[in-house]
């Protein structure tokens, strides 16, 4: 393992700067968000929606 | 190839190395170290205890490679320092066919092979009773210095052993490299050169399995550090996703800017009598022109008092909603410790990953006994998510880290 520590490193830091590029690039928030929505449906008019959580 | 030897002190038969350079031997039997000379009769020296803890890894005639160079052991010694009689070693005299000769120590697992050097080097003293000897344009610092004795003997040698114990023995140490100096009373000083071996190497050399040879205690005083072949290149690495980072937020800084898409203020109303529900909320509808973080920062003016906001984030043509429940809340008062306060008046809700559309928030407030309370809401959205951020730099920074925090810690058992 020791042996190999730098290659894997440094393949393991490319994909997660991979990822870290493509999160921020959407907005995605790794830790997760504040979002309790499960389900939800729209019904009527802009502004009135039936939300089940 | 080997010769027939009787013990003089058993009669035991063994067979050492047969070269006429040899004149005393270690019987491996009983123990009995002694000359056997064409010059002098046959007499036992001295008769070491033959029931060793810990019996040599190596026997005498055994043949292997080292560095290139095909030796035979010839003769085992087992030595302690005088006064410290836990601190023991083996040291294996090797014989090249080309005459040449080596000893390979063992110390607690450790192995070094030590070469005589031609070079007579100069001890010299710092201040503080510092010594270092500079040899190939580097400084060893003096590690040790000890007289050692002989406690086992087993195969051939081409001196008296036993004179070994007149020997005061210095030794200087600079990574993985060990200096010796020898100096007996009144003789000239020699100088040899040590270095590491692996266990695994000596396996490989004498054609033995690894379980066979003495388990490694400790950390030896030159062996290498495991550690430190990663650490320049782990650093660098390290060193060069920072930049990337670095280089890759500015670029998204100016692709995607951090912008306020909302700043409203509002004054709940109440919704029913005698309920804490208030009327529901609607905010001016803002626009997201690319994927990204949307920030909801609401800020109540409350004292002693709470207001409950459930903001609802809705993609007004897909119809998709995005729901987080927030206390905001402000206690304050005096007590016998004085005043106290604890504030919750102002927090933020991200929801993330949020695609492009137009978008409104809805909120829905409540209060104690529906009391109309004011409300700040600012609505900001943002790709630089300073969690991703510090998680990142988290995992690049750990290996580094725990690498180098190994190291250290290795370094440290090194003079235990």
């Amino acid at each position: 393992m020791k042996k190999h520590l730098v290659p894997i490193y440094m393949i393991g830091i490319a994909l997660l700067f991979g990822g870290y590029i493509w999160s921020s690039w959407n907005g995605y928030r790794i830790l997760g968000d504040d979002n309790e929505t499960t389900q939800q449906q729209r019904s009527g008019s802009r502004g009135h929606y039936f939300y089940h959580k | 190839m080997s010769q027939s030897i009787v013990c003089p002190s058993c009669r035991y038969t063994f067979h050492p190395l047969n070269t006429d350079k040899f004149s005393y031997f270690g019987c491996p039997f009983c123990g009995a170290f002694f000359v056997d000379d064409a010059d002098e009769p046959k007499r036992t020296l001295r008769c070491f205890d033959s029931k060793v803890l810990e019996l040599p890894a190596l026997a005498p005639t055994t043949e292997g490679e080292l560095e290139g160079t095909a030796y035979t052991v010839a003769g085992i010694i087992g030595k302690c320092e005088q006064g410290d009689q836990f601190v023991q070693w083996y040291e294996y005299i090797l014989f090249a066919q080309d005459g040449s000769t080596a000893t390979l120590v063992e110390f607690n697992g450790h192995w070094m092979l030590i070469k005589a050097i031609p070079d007579m080097l100069t001890v010299n003293s710092y201040a503080g009773g510092v010594s270092a000897v500079e040899y190939a344009a580097e400084a060893y610092p003096q590690y040790h210095t000890y007289k050692s004795k002989v406690t086992y003997a087993s195969g051939a040698f081409d001196w008296n052993i036993l004179d070994d114990e007149e020997i005061q023995a210095r030794e200087f140490i600079q990574g993985t490299r060990l200096l010796v100096e020898e100096q007996a009373n009144g003789e000239r000083e020699r100088w040899y050169l040590g270095a590491y071996i692996e266990p695994e190497s000596i396996a490989t050399a004498f054609g033995l399995p690894r379980a066979s040879l003495p388990a490694r205690t400790g950390v030896g005083v030159i062996q290498p550090n495991p550690y430190e072949r990663s650490r320049k290149p782990l650093l660098t690495i390290a060193m060069v996703f920072v930049v990337l980072i670095g280089v890759f937020q500015l670029v998204l800084t100016e692709i995607h800017p951090t912008s306020t898409l909302l700043n409203q203020e509002f004054l709940t109303e109440p919704d029913s009598a005698g309920s804490s529900r208030l009327r529901p909320i609607m905010t001016q509808p803002f626009h997201l022109q690319y994927p990204t973080a949307v920030n909801v920062h609401m800020r109540a003016d409350v004292s002693n008092d709470w207001l409950e906001v459930t903001a609802l984030l809705v993609n007004e043509a897909s119809g998709q909603v995005h729901e987080s429940s927030k206390s905001l809340e402000k206690y304050e008062g005096y007590d016998d410790e004085g005043s106290w306060s604890e504030d919750n008046s102002d927090k933020d809700i991200v929801f993330s990953s949020i695609p492009p559309g137009n978008y409104h928030l809805n909120l829905i407030p409540a209060s104690e006994g529906g009391k109309s309370l004011p409300l700040t809401v600012r609505v900001t959205h943002s790709n630089w998510i300073l969690s991703n951020f510090i998680l990142i730099l988290i995992a690049i920074i750990s290996v580094p880290a725990i690498n180098q925090i190994s190291y250290k810690v290795f370094e440290q058992k090194r003079f235990l």
